[in-house]
């Protein structure tokens, strides 16, 4: 892609009679402040879900009940849940598009700048809101984050607390997603066509029209929950005429499209990063677009793989089992391709392409363990086991999670001015890689052995896998404060950084100067 | 809230608020969809 870069002349570092101070972030309204914002958002929850995540370990390290209560433990694994998917990982996507979206098809801010700084402002009220859950009466939702009915009818008021907040999170992601769909369709600089517009830009788009649509599933099917609770209706109530199936059914047709709402920005990350460090453009472009697309239009029509054991017509089990299947053939098509750029590229391994290699391998073995799930006979005998665990966390944490490191590392040149250390941006990789198999690939052997999941005890035998599996949690845990080190240390200083730091990168956004000047693009470039 | 958003000419200002106006219509009505359907199945 050639461009005329209207952008860096027109690029200025002076904010216009902004607030100072906290005000400054209370009420920006540009894109980076908002990203940044978004990113270190997420960051935080990350570590208040991984603190949860290591009470859940912590117990599960010996037999026996030793740090928390059942009741306390289900409380961890729910919030554990939701505050990753919907705090953690989300908002950090966000946070990608916000800052390079912009600055990758040369707009100069987001379509509705202030709606833009009221989808990032909703979150902290929702995360306090299921954060502070646990210390009311009752304690906090404790049906996992599927937040399955009749249980959920019959909780205390923390469960209303995380309705209310998944409501708040609902709004603010499709609040955010209407503009991000808005500025990609309207805001393109001269000459970029969709089929112009990096990778990242089109997962971004794709996502943000599956938010769109299953977000208010979800909320039609909290709102639900909350009538069957406070006002008399008995939607999920077997007792009132109605079917707790009912909410199985609604809640992963939502619940499929959400894993993807996570894995296709992580998809965008690495197809920016891959080519970068190959010095190789994209293999497939376009067939990386179909793929996504076909992704995308799948994930709505194969939830019931999440609840074979319901009790479902054999027609459709074997519909819903075939239709999940299918998956895997745009996936493989995104897979080959990224291996395709990689081949016979001029490789070199700095740490955003050791992630991005990192992700490449272990959410392939998640799709793989998808695969295996997705056969209703196995299933069957692995519903609710670890090796569902396992599963889902090679694809949330080795990809969504492997893939927004890869993006932090990469763009943080571009972020802050400075590069970051390469020394411990390899020791995070290295130890998180190893970390995070020491902690998830054990799993798989305690679900083929049928340990149940969301329990926090359990029989003898799976003692010794539960043993590493929590070890590796908590190495995993430490290590991740080595990207806090970091990111704060390149923010401070360091080597500065050019406008240009990876020399196989493309893209509008290496146009502007390091760090990007606060308003970029006042005037669109031209892509010729 | 910050006075200064970036300047944006009508013709896109307007653009933009059409497709976001279809955008937010699609989500309620994905909503509203789900309560008359479950709303009115005699529960």
């Amino acid at each position: 892609m050639a461009a005329i870069p209207g952008g860096a002349d027109h690029a200025h570092d002076h904010a216009h009679d902004q607030p100072s101070g906290i005000m400054r972030w209370v009420t920006t309204t540009n894109h980076k402040d908002i990203g940044s914002m978004y990113l270190w958002f997420s960051f935080a929850m990350f570590i208040v879900g991984g603190i949860m995540a290591l009470v859940i370990r912590a117990e599960l390290f010996e037999p026996g009940l030793q740090v928390v209560d059942p009741d306390r433990f289900n409380q961890m694994t729910t919030l554990h849940g939701l505050i990753m998917v919907f705090g953690a990982i989300m908002p950090a996507f966000v946070g990608f598009a916000n800052w390079m979206i912009p600055l990758m098809i040369g707009a100069s801010d987001m379509a509705f700048a202030r709606m833009n700084n009221w989808s990032f402002w909703l979150l902290p009220p929702a995360a306090i809101l299921l954060s502070t859950s646990l210390l009311v009466p009752g304690g906090a939702a404790a049906s996992g984050w599927t937040l399955y009915p009749p249980l959920t009818v019959q909780m205390g008021m923390g469960m209303d607390m995380a309705i209310f907040a998944v409501h708040i999170l609902g709004i603010s992601s499709i609040m955010g997603s209407i503009n991000i769909v808005t500025t990609i369709l309207n805001m393109r600089a001269p000459g970029m066509t969709l089929m112009k517009m990096p990778l990242f830009c089109w997962t971004w788009l794709i996502t943000a029209y599956l938010v769109i649509a299953v977000m208010p599933v979800l909320a039609g099917a909290v709102t639900m929950i909350l009538t069957d609770r406070h006002f008399g209706t008995s939607f999920f109530n077997a007792a009132g005429g109605g079917d707790p199936v009912l909410y199985q059914h609604i809640f992963w047709f939502f619940g499929h499209p959400e894993v993807y709402i996570i894995a296709i920005p992580a998809f965008g990350v690495v197809s920016q990063v891959i080519p970068a460090f190959s010095r190789k453009p994209l293999f497939g472009y376009a067939s990386m677009v179909y793929a996504t697309s076909s992704i995308a239009i799948l994930s709505f029509i194969v939830w019931a793989h999440h609840m074979y054991t319901v009790g479902m017509p054999v027609a459709g089990q074997l519909y819903f089992m075939f239709a999940t299947m299918l998956i895997a053939i745009p996936t493989g098509v995104k897979v080959f391709n990224w291996v395709a750029t990689m081949w016979r590229g001029s490789l070199t391994f700095e740490t955003p392409m050791l992630f991005s290699i990192g992700f490449l391998f272990l959410f392939t073995l998640g799709g793989f363990s998808g695969l295996v799930l997705s056969m209703t006979a196995v299933d069957v005998q692995l519903h609710d086991t670890y090796y569902v665990v396992a599963h889902f966390h090679y694809v949330m944490v080795a990809g969504a999670l492997f893939s927004a490191y890869a993006g932090a590392y990469y763009w943080l040149p571009k972020w802050t001015g400075h590069m970051y250390d390469e020394k411990l941006g390899k020791l995070h990789f290295w130890l998180s890689i190893v970390f995070f198999n020491m902690t998830f690939f054990v799993q798989h052997f305690l679900g083929l052995a049928g340990m149940p999941r969301r329990i926090p005890d359990y029989a003898l035998q799976f003692a010794e896998f539960n043993k590493i599996s929590s070890i590796g949690a908590f190495g995993f845990g430490i290590s991740q404060l080595v990207f806090l080190v970091v990111a704060l240390k390149c923010i401070r200083g360091g080597a500065k950084a050019s406008a240009k730091p990876w020399d196989g990168a493309e893209g509008l956004e290496w146009t502007v100067p390091s760090p990007a000047p606060h308003h970029t693009f006042e005037t669109p470039p031209v892509i010729k | 809230m910050n006075s200064r958003v970036t300047v944006m000419d009508d013709d896109l200002r307007r653009r933009n608020v059409r497709t976001a106006l279809w955008l937010a219509a699609a989500a309620v009505s994905v909503f509203v969809m789900f309560l008359l359907r479950y709303g009115m199945s005699g529960q």
